[in-house]
């Protein structure tokens, strides 16, 4: 009897409290609701409210993207609300997790509700763009009669425009010039020679000279910091044509041959195979790591994490005969607009207000990244002096990244982990490394 | 003679329930004590155990912000409905199973147990298009409605299992003074079975409070998001934010804790089963 | 309800439908109807990525069952739920017996128990990047190991090819085993004090006790238990797949993550599909059993 009674109390304080806290937090969520549908609706009666002198349209954007929490708290919704007072269009964020964002993106479209605008990763667009999740953007930029001088690159796929980068990170090698100092390394390896020399003395410091990140949850270590080494001495998985050459590469024999002298040599962090892009930089934050290829993006951690370290921009050490110009990786936040969206002109608007001289440059100098608008000049005058000396090296080179706009990249890059790996462990010769690499890469474009 | 052999017993015992802690507890510990940490001195080698900068940062992060404190909000709405809805209708359903014998007995215990093995990876989208017909999309009920049907399975097989133990004589008596089944089921069967319905009522919590996938696709807005959304929110495209993200979890787990303190009082052994059998 | 006095022929063949109708009703809705979709997509070419997908009978099934990676997917999931599975009930019973001995003060028991039941407070992502942090070279098993000279501060154990597996089935067994802890306690509540005396009384031995009185009384919950546990873990996913990936090299690629890859990195929803409905198949397969077993059990 007495149990019967407790359990009944219980019943009834656990049915309270979930009925008064949903009360409470369902009566703020149709708050929001009422006002989207007064936005919707009774245009006249929001605008009288408003200040500003444009009339609101009535009009709600979505725009799904990871950049809200990847920027200071607030930066992203204020340019929105700019937007606003300009235009009289509202646009409502809608943050995932940049892991993902992807799978947000193609379960929203299948089911008619993903977002309007959708920040887009590289290597997604072949995906996106061929289930029909982005609408043609070249027919959008055309009808707008918008100057398209003004926009640094479009991601294309059969000519035509998914995508816009609308910021764009370069992947420069940063050094922990604390461990170089410790080693007596006054100067910045240029070669692959010198690399290694160097790799060496801060090994036997007890350092870990360089870090390759090769987890496959986020296969991007092999674009980023495996062909964001080799770019930097011309040697690429496509040939002259532009068709994938990675059997007989000469380029890439050599490179993998060298990579493989670093792992032997145990110069490369340990447990490579798990190493994720976010571990690498913690591990450099902590002062674990003397040379690692990241992100520009991540300066702003090491900053925040290890305000005392010194740390040094270096351009990516270069094969030892080669003098031409450096390529240098580069990743972008781009920004497509879905086939789903019912106000696609209205969504090209606000993607060419991102690509506005001030907005596109404040986001720039904010970030840490180089504009993808062309009139954009951003004020780097207060900036890191890290990330001025990147912006030299960006400018002597050439960005480049043969992931972007390519079909399946997640699971070519996967594949090409895969077959890395047992080569680096010494099970395949590097023939048939290159040759199974090849192999993956065919079989997906077959 | 028998008196030092239960002694030694006990030698044998606490050394293995502190051996069983340290396994289960030990990684947990290593949690909070990261909470308190830069996301620096996370990575430390050799590891640091408590920290001499020990601050309560991420956790006054946490708690001012009224976003995130607005996915705990949702996520115990959300599984405390859930831990009801299932108890209420699993405790039927059960007694359905444990009580009679019909005709599509099998066929309906086969299919609440086998339609689990699909990997809700790719029950995601036909899913997710069942929801936003039914105009659940982005609201607690497409939520609440998911883990139902993931909880409830449990909730049957465990509560039919435990009135299978429970002799039928005791309902048949209910019913025998002109009570209805519903009486029997309600008046007799569950106050007996309490540690068994706090084992489910746990499980369904923690299940409910824990999911990430379909809260994530099922949700668009920051006002309908969960706390495991909320923590995977810290984990940037190059950047985790550990201490953060330690923090959140360990918020996140005490509420469960403090309501299991709470039950904790019917799993003290023979207390149910001397009242019934007696 | 009420009406069950009456007891009326079409009563009592109703009654039991209307305890399992709300069940019943949910099941067929929210999942049977997904399921009859999915296994639709598993006879398609390119469902959901195009609008109009051609039919193509049995020839995913095909292509999955003649995948090589496919059968090794298989044989990492057998291992997994195996030795998850059977270290889930080990690990279940002795904690739960230990907190449910005499031998205890109610007061150390009660914290215990609280200690025994922490890992399974954790959201997966959680429990993955704890892990995760913990396994690392340089991380605080390595530190804890090196003393008793079982690893050194750059040992890997997600990273190796030969230990990933192990080390992910490692997790789950810790992240799951409160599960049957807190169901086998409960079970043991219903053991009867007297069953225990009037055996003691017969001069029977713990072990003696534990054999023939306890198992008995729990084996129903356990089978119960058991089952589920072997479903779940044949489609656990979001733990392997932060921690590893499926890598190193797809040592640790379990049937979850292999449908993951089809459906989310390369958009092969069919096979994806395909290779669900192979998993179902074997999971009715273990549902009949079951089902048989309970009934059995009953007569």
């Amino acid at each position: 009897m007495k149990m019967k009674r407790i359990l009944a109390v219980l019943i009834v304080f656990v049915m309270v409290f979930s009925v008064t806290a949903c009360g409470s937090s369902n009566s703020t969520g149709t708050e929001d609701a009422t006002k989207e549908s007064t936005t919707k609706e009774s245009a006249t009666q929001d605008s009288t409210a408003d200040t500003s002198t444009v009339k609101d349209t009535g009009i709600t954007l979505e725009f799904q993207q990871w950049w809200a929490v990847e920027c200071p708290e607030g930066y992203v919704q204020n340019i929105c609300d700019n937007f606003y007072k300009e235009t009289g269009i509202k646009v409502e964020l809608l943050s995932a997790p940049f892991a993902d964002t992807k799978t947000q993106i193609v379960s929203g479209s299948t089911t008619g509700t993903v977002a309007d605008l959708v920040s887009v990763d590289g290597s997604w667009v072949y995906d996106f763009a061929t289930q029909g999740i982005l609408t043609d953007m070249s027919a959008l930029l055309a009808a707008d009669g918008y100057d398209q001088s003004n926009i640094n690159s479009q991601w294309q796929i059969d000519d035509t425009t998914y995508c816009l980068p609308v910021v764009n990170y370069a992947y420069p090698m940063f050094a922990n010039m604390d461990i170089l100092n410790d080693c007596g390394i006054t100067e910045l390896p240029k070669t692959w020679s010198e690399f290694q020399a160097d790799c060496e003395i801060i090994k036997a410091k007890g350092y870990y000279p360089f870090a390759l990140n090769l987890d496959t949850t986020s296969p991007s270590g092999i674009q980023n910091t495996y062909m964001g080494f080799a770019w930097a001495s011309g040697i690429g998985i496509k040939d002259d044509t532009g068709a994938y050459k990675i059997a007989g590469n000469e380029g890439l024999k050599t490179f993998a041959e060298f990579m493989k002298g670093l792992n032997d040599a145990g110069y490369l962090y340990p447990g490579m195979s798990s190493l994720t892009e976010a571990d690498m930089t913690s591990k450099f934050s902590s002062g674990e790591l003397a040379f690692v290829i990241n992100s520009m993006a991540t300066l702003q951690s090491y900053r925040k994490d290890a305000p005392d370290m010194n740390i040094a921009a270096a351009a990516v050490p270069v094969k030892d005969d080669y003098a031409d110009k450096s390529g240098m990786c580069y990743a972008s936040w781009a920004v497509g607009i879905t086939e789903n969206s019912e106000h696609k002109a209205e969504a090209m608007k606000f993607l060419e207000y991102l690509f506005n001289a001030d907005v596109n440059a404040d986001l720039a100098v904010t970030q840490s990244a180089f504009p993808g608008s062309a009139s954009a000049e951003p004020d780097y005058g207060d900036a890191d002096q890290v990330f001025l000396d990147v912006y030299i090296m960006y400018q002597n080179g050439y960005p480049i990244n043969d992931f972007i706009c390519m079909k399946d990249a997640n699971t070519f890059m996967t594949d090409y982990i895969n077959e890395l790996i047992p080569y680096m462990d010494g099970d395949v010769d590097v023939d048939s490394y290159l040759q199974n690499v090849q192999d993956a890469i065919d079989e997906i474009y077959k | 003679m028998v008196g030092s052999q239960k002694k030694s017993m006990k030698i044998i015992l606490s050394i293995f329930i502190i051996l069983g802690a340290l396994y289960a507890g030990f990684p947990v510990l290593w949690m909070i004590l990261s909470s308190f940490k830069s996301n620096v001195q996370v990575f430390a080698w050799p590891p640091t155990f408590i920290d001499f900068s020990f601050s309560f940062d991420s956790y006054i992060a946490i708690l001012s912000n009224p976003e995130k404190v607005r996915f705990f909000i949702n996520s115990y709405c959300i599984s405390f409905i859930v831990v009801a809805l299932t108890l209420v209708i699993g405790i039927m359903a059960a007694y359905g199973f444990s009580r009679f014998d019909f005709p599509l007995k099998g066929l309906i215990n086969t299919i609440i147990i086998s339609v689990q093995a699909i990997p809700p990876i790719v029950l995601l989208i036909p899913y997710m298009s069942l929801i936003v017909t039914m105009k659940l999309f982005n609201t607690y009920w497409a939520l609440i409605l998911t883990y139902l049907i993931f909880t409830l399975p449990y909730c049957i097989l465990m509560t039919t299992g435990y009135f299978n133990t429970l002799s039928t004589d005791l309902d048949e008596a209910v019913r025998i003074d002109g009570g209805s089944r519903f009486t029997a089921l309600w008046r007799i069967l569950v106050p007996i079975s309490v540690p068994g319905l706090v084992a489910v009522g746990m499980y369904t919590f923690m299940q409910a409070w824990n999911e990430y996938l379909f809260a994530l696709v099922l949700t668009k807005t920051n006002n309908m998001r969960t706390v495991p959304v909320g923590i995977n929110l810290l984990m940037g495209e190059h950047t985790y934010d550990w201490s953060q993200m330690m923090a959140m979890s360990f918020l996140g787990s005490l509420p469960v804790l403090i309501l299991f303190l709470f039950f904790q009082r019917y799993f003290i052994a023979g207390m149910s089963a001397g009242a019934v059998k007696g | 309800m009420k009406k069950a006095k009456t007891k009326g022929p079409f009563v009592k063949f109703i009654t039991p439908y209307l305890f399992l109708s709300p069940t019943v009703i949910l099941m067929l809705v929210l999942l049977v109807i997904p399921i009859f979709l999915v296994i639709q997509y598993s006879f398609f070419n390119n469902a959901i990525v195009v609008k109009e997908p051609v039919f193509v009978g049995f020839s995913n099934y095909v292509t999955i069952l003649t995948d090589s990676i496919f059968w090794s997917a298989i044989k990492n999931t057998a291992i997994f739920v195996i030795a998850s599975v059977i270290a889930h009930i080990t690990i279940g019973m002795c904690f739960a017996l230990l907190l449910n001995t005499k031998y205890f003060k109610t007061k150390t028991k009660y914290i215990f128990r609280i200690i025994y039941v922490l890992p399974w407070m954790f959201t997966a992502s959680v429990i993955a990047i704890l892990w995760k942090l913990m396994l690392q070279p340089q991380g605080i098993i390595n530190y804890l190991f090196q003393f008793v000279n079982l690893a050194t501060k750059d040992s890997e154990w997600l990273s190796s090819r030969t230990y990933a597996l192990a080390a992910i089935t490692f997790v789950n067994i810790w992240s799951g085993y409160p599960f049957y802890m807190i169901s086998i306690l409960a079970g043991l509540q219903g053991v009867s004090e007297d069953l225990y005396e009037s055996s003691a009384l017969d001069g029977a031995g713990a072990w003696k006790r534990f054999i023939y009185i306890t198992i008995p009384q729990v084996k129903p919950i356990l089978i119960s238990i058991g089952m589920l546990d072997i479903v779940w873990t044949i489609q656990s996913f979001a733990v392997i797949w932060m921690l590893t990936g499926g890598g190193p090299v797809r040592t640790t690629e379990t049937i979850s993550i292999y449908i993951y890859k089809y459906a989310f990195n390369s958009s092969q929803y069919s096979l994806a599909s395909t290779a669900a409905v192979i998993a179902l198949i074997v999971c009715i397969i273990l549902a009949i059993f079951y089902v048989k077993q309970q009934r059995k059990a009953r007569e």
